[in-house]
């Protein structure tokens, strides 16, 4: 089979156009949302659920809703973690956001999410292999 | 739609014809409301600004 013939390279214009428009209009939107400052939720304390609340506990709980540990190693590491670098690795591999979905979520650079995201498995690594010694 | 009708349809519409990028915002139009949503509904001003954006960009695109 001959995977250089022009039917498959019109194919991978269509797949490429399609993923340059999918960036685009996301680029669109997430400019839109930060210039419209009514789409950011604000809600009274006392309308959150204890669930959302206890994101929040200065000793969280384990097993954040989600990410499903066999190891139990992991899952401590994971909750010495910041608030804000849980967040980052769950919509990331969890919810399999993309880092610009994040960036626009949290209202950071997506570089800002790249750094947090290497620093948080790093030091994962770093906590599992202190264990292991 | 045929890969070959696509390239000449994309080849014309990155050129400037119109009638070319009118089929293409037609053919992506799903893509685009489904973006466009924000908190379940549909935001028109934001579906008006990523069409006015993507007409404007359509001849950066390098095919």
């Amino acid at each position: 089979m001959n995977y250089h013939n022009g039917e498959k390279n019109n194919d991978r214009l269509r797949g490429e156009f399609t993923a340059w428009l999918e960036k685009l209009v996301i680029r669109v939107k997430l400019d839109y949302i930060r210039k419209h400052p009514r789409y950011l939720d604000v809600i009274s304390i006392d309308e959150l659920s204890e669930e959302t609340l206890s994101a929040y506990d200065d000793k969280p709980k384990l097993n954040p809703a989600g990410f499903d540990f066999d190891d139990v190693k992991l899952e401590e590491a994971f909750m010495k973690l910041t608030v804000l670098r849980r967040r980052i690795l769950t919509m990331l591999f969890v919810d399999e956001m993309t880092p610009e979905e994040i960036a626009g979520v949290l209202g950071c650079t997506i570089e800002a999410v790249y750094n947090n995201r290497s620093r948080a498995l790093k030091k994962l690594r770093e906590a599992l292999r202190k264990e292991d010694e | 739609m045929e890969a070959n009708e696509f390239r000449l349809l994309l080849t014309k519409a990155v050129a400037g014809d119109m009638e070319s990028v009118e089929k293409i915002l037609l053919l992506y139009m799903p893509m685009v409301n489904k973006h466009c949503r924000i908190n379940g509904y549909i935001d028109e001003d934001l579906r008006q600004e990523m069409l006015i954006h993507i007409v404007k960009n359509l001849k950066k695109f390098k095919i």
